[in-house]
């Protein structure tokens, strides 16, 4: 607060001064006093409200300075009514009161949604659990009465498969760090991994996958991973062109990178729209013509990546090829 | 032939995987009482155990630290839980490997040869002979007459299949099912394509009419 609205907002104060002393300066000149003594008198007047004005200002003004500083400390700016000195001055004990009550009202509201969010989350990942039980049955019983239709229904099963994965996986965005083991990953096992359980969904595509450049080594979490590789060769087949669909797995070290990079013949994505693939919720024109799309893999991936250390990079030619790069770092740290 | 123990509480997923490891070829028995888990394991004896953590009573990790205390048959872990969390406790519990529902039945089957193999050598014949031709896996080749033809990877799986079936029809989608369980990803027609080159080989030595193709059905030797 500067000096000068200090002031204003001390105006009415200032102004019944002023009325008081010219009030009196009349009535003592009435009395007959010399102009130049009532002089006198207003200066002296005149210098004992500036000073007490400025003291006053002093103190409000190391006060804010204070309390600004301790805002700016704090983590959890809503604990600020908890945490600063209380006031000693009474109009501001009243207000420090009112902002204490509000804050408090905020504080249980935001615990309370919390509360609600992660009660939500743990059903969700209960229910996920609980789905696996009868989709690993129905995976099982298809395997052992192999016949044309049970081959279509494991498709289908892996389908649902992906879907609760996903939604495993976005519920659980919040706590990667929470959950997450960084060991010494084969690239190639993990995409044969992949590869392995979308088996029939791929096979039924008609999807030619070559892997047999696959050897680098990176570290990383496995189980993220492959759920990152999962959506993008998933990508692959639902915007697949008319031609055969084939994909190109390959590795590259360079430099203080591995470079991961999955190529496949499909319809590609526009140059006006790589720019905004990542984004949640973002369909491009290739999802909006009936493909189930929903705009969240991708940006499943981009989160992931993001916590995991992995920049991950998209080159594309609508109409051509689509070219997902996932660059790993290459620290010397990570050496055991 | 391996025996293997299922603990699993879940009725259909137990007694489905009951018969998909018979028919693997293993010897498998279930945990009815689960009360009395240990006794029937030691009762038993088993060459490896399935191991659900969620199980009525007692949880498959305090069951996979009491097996340990007697005995160290190898222990894979299959469940439904799956954050890292449950995945070291499992692994830090005893547990040899950890698998989480729903599997995908190769990869389950492969983790459980790979675990039984430990300290024992890999059995794969060392040739396959059908009607005068003798097929080496180890060396990627084919031979009759005393002439040999080189075989691709591929080529290879796809001969090593119909050698496992002589006689009998393999169907297309079989045999692109069991090169994508060996990692050969290919689709249908590459699988045409990659016959049509075994039949030129097996020109050159004079035997273009081994493989015949049943139409609509699939390949036979």
């Amino acid at each position: 607060m500067s000096f000068s609205s200090y002031v204003s907002d001390k105006k009415a104060v200032l102004l019944v001064c002023f009325a008081g002393s010219l009030f009196f300066s009349a009535l003592l000149w009435l009395f007959g006093l010399e102009i130049g003594e009532i002089f006198l008198l207003w200066i002296c007047f005149i210098f004992m409200a500036a000073g007490l004005l400025l003291w006053n200002y002093l103190n409000y003004h190391r006060r804010l300075q204070h309390l600004r500083a301790v805002m700016d400390d704090l983590d959890q700016k809503y604990l600020f009514a908890e945490i600063t000195d209380t006031p000693t001055s009474e109009l501001e004990k009243s207000y420090f009161e009112l902002m204490k009550t509000a804050l408090k009202a905020m504080t249980d509201e935001v615990s309370q949604s919390n509360r609600l969010n992660r009660e939500y989350r743990e059903f969700i990942e209960q229910w996920i659990h609980e789905m696996k039980v009868p989709i690993t049955g129905i995976q099982l019983l298809c395997e052992n009465n192999k016949s044309s239709v049970t081959r279509k229904i494991l498709t289908q099963t892996e389908m649902i498969s992906q879907s609760v994965e996903r939604v495993l996986f976005y519920a659980r965005l919040g706590s990667v760090e929470k959950d997450y083991l960084i060991t010494e990953v084969s690239l190639k096992a993990c995409v044969s991994e992949v590869l392995a359980r979308n088996k029939q969904f791929l096979i039924q595509n008609n999807v030619c996958i070559h892997t047999e450049t696959l050897s680098d080594t990176v570290y990383s979490d496995q189980k993220w991973l492959q759920f990152i590789l999962n959506q993008i060769i998933i990508n692959s087949v639902k915007y697949q062109s008319a031609r055969p669909l084939v994909i190109d797995v390959t590795s590259q070290g360079q430099g203080d990178y591995v470079t991961l990079s999955v190529t496949d013949n499909g319809l590609g994505i526009k140059e006006s729209e790589l720019g905004r693939v990542f984004d949640k919720g973002f369909v491009g024109s290739n999802g909006r013509t009936g493909k189930n799309s929903t705009g969240i893999g991708l940006y499943l991936c981009d989160q992931l990546c993001a916590k995991l250390g992995i920049s991950i990079e998209i080159k594309s030619t609508a109409g051509e090829y689509t070219t997902v790069l996932l660059h790993f770092p290459k620290s010397e740290f990570l050496k055991v | 032939m391996n025996k293997i123990l299922i603990v699993e509480d879940e009725k259909l997923i137990q007694e489905e995987l009951e018969t998909l490891l018979s028919n693997a070829g293993f010897t498998v028995m279930c945990v009815t009482d689960f009360e009395n888990t240990l006794t029937q394991i030691k009762a038993e004896m088993p060459d490896l155990i399935l191991l659900d953590i969620n199980l009525p009573g007692q949880n498959g990790y305090s069951l996979c630290a009491l097996i340990r205390q007697f005995s160290d048959v190898p222990i894979l872990f299959i469940t439904g839980r799956s954050t890292t969390m449950d995945e070291l406790q499992a692994l830090t519990l005893g547990g040899d490997d950890f698998i989480s529902k729903p599997y995908n039945i190769p990869i389950l089957l492969a983790r459980i040869n790979a675990l039984l193999k430990r300290g024992q050598v890999a059995r794969q014949p060392a040739y396959l002979e059908y009607n005068g031709f003798t097929l080496n896996p180890i060396a990627g080749t084919l031979a009759a007459d005393g002439k040999e033809i080189e075989l691709t990877k591929t080529e290879l799986k796809i001969m090593y299949c119909l050698f496992e079936h002589p006689g009998e029809i393999v169907p297309r989608l079989d045999l692109v099912e069991y090169l994508w369980d060996n990692e050969i990803h290919i689709d249908d027609n590459t699988l045409s394509v990659n016959i049509m080159r075994i039949r030129e080989k097996l020109r050159s030595l004079g035997k273009g009419d081994l493989i015949q193709t049943k139409r609509g059905m699939g390949y036979k030797i």
